[in-house]
């Protein structure tokens, strides 16, 4: 059910733009939601299932763990 | 001139020595040169060098292989795996479907880690995922996509 791309912004500037990406790492959710920065494993999985609707699966999973700090972007694009 | 430095072979050569338990196929799409020429609209920037990495890496070690397929002459195959630009590469590890992973561009700098660690996880069959995340991926109803953007860094 999960398929990912892994982008290099540079190389494809219209998808880049067409996503405003300016920093990287940048996570695009099927194509409407947004993650900047290198966040952990549990804040990109709650953005995925807020994302499709499906937070009820979530149950247990953010309680056992708590959220870390999210890292923001680490570098410029085009800089 | 290669691109992987002595000590990158080395380091690789050992990681893979150690952890590499099935054989991996990366595809590479790319547009193949016609005798040096490349045909107007198909130029591609980072084709042949991604293409002279991908050997590179899969001179390390035999249970890596490379398959290179034309984006242009085989377009058949990229149109069912959703491959709309290149250069592309997807994995696939032996007795497994293709992963659903795709790397557009090529896997410079510290990317290139990203690749390897990939190519380690299918080998050895295993998520590196926490067992939480995969409980709750499996129970997933919705398709999802992510496209992650990166530079070489």
């Amino acid at each position: 059910m999960v398929h990912a791309e892994v982008v290099e912004a540079q190389e494809f500037p219209h998808l880049s733009q067409l996503h405003r990406v300016q920093a990287v790492p940048k996570t695009i959710i099927n194509g409407v939601a947004e993650v900047l920065g290198a966040v952990s494993e549990a804040t990109l999985l709650e953005r995925i299932l807020s994302t499709i609707g499906q937070e009820d699966l979530l149950e247990g999973h953010a309680a056992a763990r708590p959220e870390e700090a999210p890292v923001g972007p680490t570098s410029a694009v085009g800089s | 001139m290669p691109i992987l430095s002595d000590q990158d072979k080395k380091t690789l050569e050992t990681r893979f020595k150690k952890d590499l338990k099935r054989d991996v196929t990366l595809t590479l799409f790319t547009a193949r040169s016609f005798g040096g020429l490349i045909l107007p609209g198909r130029e591609c920037q980072t084709c042949d060098q991604t293409q002279e990495l991908l050997t590179e890496i899969t001179e390390i070690s035999s249970h890596i292989n490379l398959t290179i397929k034309d984006f242009y002459t085989e377009a058949e195959e990229a149109q069912e795996r959703g491959i709309d630009r290149i250069p592309c590469i997807t994995l696939q590890a032996e007795g497994d479907e293709p992963s659903n992973l795709l790397f557009y561009g090529i896997p410079a700098g510290f990317e290139i880690l990203t690749l390897i660690e990939d190519i380690v996880a299918a080998s050895r069959g295993v998520s590196p995922l926490q067992l939480t995340t995969r409980k709750a991926l499996r129970k997933l109803e919705t398709k999802v996509h992510l496209q992650v953007f990166v530079t070489p860094g």
